[in-house]
C-alpha cells in the first residue's frame, strides 16, 4: 500500500503518493463549450484590446481615420452647394439691409418687408443639392435696392431671395413659386422681372408683374395656378405653349419584289437586280398592287430606280402597249435591304405594321390627354378671368373708399421660380 | 520514448488538427478532448483544488484557442505548447490567489531524483531533500517537477522551454549541483 503525505513547509506543500482525480472526476469539467463560447465573446473585443495594447495598431487606426476624414471632407466640400454669398446687381455701390428670417420648410410662410413689400413662400418649397425636399429650419435672406429715380434707371429695384440652411445654399422645388409683391410709389404697370443670370453675369427675362394697389391684399381672391403637365409657360410672353407630340409613325406598305433594271445605279443593289420594297403611300404615288403592276403583270414592266431621300425611292414603271404607245406609273418605295426570302419581308411588314399600330395608338392616347389638358387649361382660364373680374372689382370698391392707397403706391406682383436677384425693369436692364 | 512523445508522422497529424484548427475555432474540440485529461492533471498537481483546476484548465485552453492563429509548428508536440501556457497560468493563480504552490510527488520518483543528488537516500536524506526543494525558487522547482516527477526527457523539457535540449541539460546540471550544495549544507548543520 502506497503512503500518502502531505508535507507543508514554508514555501511549497509537498504531496508524496496523493491521489490524482479519476476520470470520471475530470471528465466532469470538461467542457468544450464553453470554452468555445468565452473564445468568441473574446474574439468581439480582440480589435479593441489590440487598439489598447500595440501603439502601432493604434497609430494606423487613428491615421486611417484621418485619412478618411480628410477624404469625406474634400468630397464632402466639393459636392456642398455654394456658401451664400449675397450678390446684387451693380445698380448701386449702397449695401442695403439684409432681413433674416428662420423659418420651418414644411410650412408656408409669408412676411413684410420694412419697406412694405409682401414675399410668400409655399410649403416644402426648397430641396437641397440631392434635389430631395429639406425639412426643418431654413434661413431665409431677403433684401431690397431700390433705385432713386425709376425714370431715370428704367428700373423700379431689385430684390433678392436666398434660402441657406446650415449655411448653405438651397434651391427652389420644381413647379413652386415664391410670390412676391414689390411696394413701390411708381404705380405704372409694364415692369417686366429680369433674373440675374450670375455665371454669364447678365439678366434675363423671367416674366412680368402685375400691379395691384397697395391698400391691401384682396381677401377671398386668391390667383388660380395654370396646369402644365402638356404644356411650357413661356413668361415672357405669359402664354402656355404646347409641348410637342411624339410623330406617329408612317404606315408600313404591303411589300414587294421587283427586278430593278438600272440596279447598278446603286452601290446598294449592285449585287442583286431583285429586291424587296416596302410600298409608301404618298402623293403622286400610286399603289403598285391595286394597279396591277405585280405579279403575272410585271412582265411586261420596266421597272427604274431614282433615289429621293435616304430612306425613299421613286420606282417607274414603264410599259409600251400594242400601239407603241409608252405608259408610265410611279411608285414611292422604300427598300428592304436585309430582306431575302418572302417570308422575311412578310415577317418584317407584319413587324412595322404591328409597331405602326402602337404608334397611332399612343398617338391616340396623347391626343386624348390633350383634350382633357384642354378642357382643364379652359377650365382655369374661365377661373382666371372670374379672378381678374373680382381683383378688378376689388380695386374699384379700394378706389372708391380709400383714395390714399392709390396715391401711396401699389405692389408690383410677381412670382419666381428659383431664388436669387430679380431686376423690375421695363426693359432688359 | 515517454508516454507523451509522438513519432514525427504522429506530429505531422497533429499539426494538420491544428490546421483545421486556425481556420476554424470549433475543430480545436479534437485537440481539446485529446489534451484535456493531460493539462488538467498537470495543473492539478501544482493547484491541488479541483474547482480552481478545472478553471484555470479552461483558461489553458482558451488561450491556446486565442493565440492559435500566431502558433508556429517547429516539429514539435503541440502539448508542449500546452504546457507552457498551463505553466503561464498557474503561476498567474499563484499570483492573484496568494495560496501555496502543491508539488506532487510519488515515492518512486523521489528515489530517481535523489540518486542524482545523494547516494544516500534514507529517510532522513529524503526529508533534507524537501527541505532543499523548499528553498528553492518556484522556476526551479518547476524544472525538477518536469524532469522527474513528469517523467519528461531532456528534449520535452526543452520544448517545454522552447529552448535546445542542451541548454536544458546545462540548466539541470546547474540545479542538481546546486541542490548538492544546499544538502551538503543541511547534512553540515
Amino acid at each position: 500500500m502506497k503512503r500518502e503525505k502531505s508535507v507543508s513547509m514554508s514555501n511549497y506543500k509537498i504531496n508524496i503518493d496523493k491521489p490524482l482525480p479519476d476520470s470520471e472526476t475530470i471528465n466532469r469539467h470538461k467542457n468544450f463549450d464553453g470554452v468555445y463560447d468565452q473564445y468568441q465573446v473574446t474574439k468581439r473585443f480582440e480589435f479593441w484590446r489590440n487598439l489598447y495594447r500595440k501603439p502601432t495598431y493604434f497609430a494606423a487606426v487613428a491615421a486611417a481615420i484621418a485619412i478618411i476624414f480628410l477624404v469625406f471632407d474634400t468630397v464632402d466640400e466639393e459636392i456642398r452647394p455654394e456658401k451664400i454669398i449675397p450678390k446684387l446687381a451693380p445698380l448701386t455701390a449702397s449695401d442695403p439691409d439684409v432681413m433674416i428670417l428662420n423659418i420651418n420648410a414644411e410650412k408656408a410662410f409669408s412676411f413684410e418687408s420694412s419697406t412694405c413689400s409682401k414675399v410668400q413662400i409655399p410649403a416644402h418649397a426648397f430641396t437641397g443639392p440631392d434635389d430631395e425636399p429639406v425639412s426643418g429650419q431654413v434661413e431665409i435672406r431677403y433684401r431690397e435696392l431700390r433705385n432713386e429715380s425709376t425714370a431715370e434707371a428704367n428700373s423700379l429695384g431689385v430684390v433678392e431671395i436666398l434660402c441657406s440652411q446650415k449655411g448653405y445654399a438651397l434651391k427652389l422645388r420644381k413647379n413652386a413659386f415664391i410670390d412676391v409683391s414689390f411696394f413701390s410709389e411708381d404705380t405704372t404697370s409694364g415692369y417686366n422681372v429680369f433674373a440675374l443670370n450670375e455665371t454669364r453675369d447678365n439678366w434675363a427675362a423671367a416674366g412680368a408683374t402685375e400691379v395691384l394697389l397697395a391698400d391691401a391684399t384682396p381677401r377671398g381672391i386668391s390667383k388660380p395656378e395654370r396646369p402644365a403637365s402638356t404644356y411650357i409657360l413661356d413668361q415672357v410672353n405669359d402664354q402656355l405653349i404646347a409641348k410637342s407630340i411624339t410623330p406617329i409613325l408612317p404606315k408600313p406598305g404591303k411589300p414587294f419584289e421587283v427586278k430593278i433594271s438600272n440596279h447598278r445605279d446603286f452601290p446598294e443593289f449592285r449585287n442583286t437586280g431583285k429586291t424587296y420594297w416596302e410600298y409608301l403611300e404618298k402623293p403622286g404615288s400610286v399603289n403598285p398592287w391595286e394597279e396591277g403592276l405585280l405579279g403575272e403583270n410585271i412582265a411586261g414592266y420596266e421597272v427604274k430606280a431614282r433615289k429621293t431621300s435616304a430612306r425613299e425611292y421613286e420606282l417607274r414603271f414603264t410599259q409600251t402597249d400594242a400601239s407603241g404607245q409608252i405608259l408610265t406609273q410611279i411608285v414611292f418605295a422604300t427598300p428592304m435591304a436585309e430582306v431575302n426570302t418572302p417570308e422575311e419581308a412578310e415577317a418584317l411588314y407584319r413587324q412595322n405594321y404591328r409597331a405602326w399600330e402602337n404608334s397611332r395608338e399612343e398617338l391616340r392616347q396623347q391626343a386624348e390627354a390633350r383634350r382633357r389638358e384642354q378642357e382643364k387649361i379652359a377650365a382655369a382660364e374661365r377661373e382666371y378671368q372670374i379672378y381678374q373680374q373680382k381683383l378688378r372689382e376689388w380695386e374699384a370698391s379700394v378706389a372708391t373708399t380709400d383714395t390714399v392707397s392709390r396715391t401711396q403706391g401699389c405692389f408690383h406682383k410677381f412670382s419666381v421660380t428659383h431664388t436669387g436677384a430679380f431686376n423690375l425693369a421695363k426693359e432688359i436692364p | 520514448m515517454s508516454r507523451r512523445t509522438l513519432s514525427q508522422t504522429q506530429i505531422q497529424d497533429e499539426y494538420l488538427l491544428i490546421e483545421a484548427a486556425q481556420k476554424n475555432p470549433r475543430r480545436f474540440a479534437l485537440l481539446y478532448e485529446r489534451y484535456y485529461r493531460q493539462i488538467f492533471l498537470f495543473v492539478y498537481k501544482r493547484i491541488d483544488e479541483e474547482e480552481p483546476t478545472a478553471d484555470v484548465t479552461s483558461q489553458v485552453f482558451l488561450k491556446a484557442m486565442q493565440n492559435l492563429p500566431k502558433y508556429q509548428f517547429k516539429g514539435v508536440p503541440f502539448s508542449a505548447w500546452l504546457y507552457r501556457i498551463a505553466i503561464n497560468e498557474v503561476n498567474q493563480y499563484f499570483r492573484e490567489s496568494k495560496t501555496s504552490r502543491a508539488i506532487s510527488m510519488e515515492s518512486a520518483r523521489i528515489s530517481d531524483m535523489m540518486e542524482e543528488v545523494s547516494e544516500d537516500t534514507s529517510e532522513v536524506n529524503i526529508s533534507r531533500m524537501m527541505e532543499v526543494i523548499q528553498q528553492l525558487a518556484p522556476d526551479e522547482v518547476q524544472m525538477i517537477e518536469l524532469r522527474f516527477f513528469e517523467q519528461m526527457s531532456f528534449k520535452e523539457v526543452a520544448d517545454v522551454y522552447n529552448i535546445t535540449e542542451n541548454n536544458a541539460k546545462v540548466k539541470m546540471y546547474r540545479l542538481l549541483t546546486k541542490m548538492k550544495k544546499l544538502m551538503g549544507k543541511k547534512i553540515e548543520a
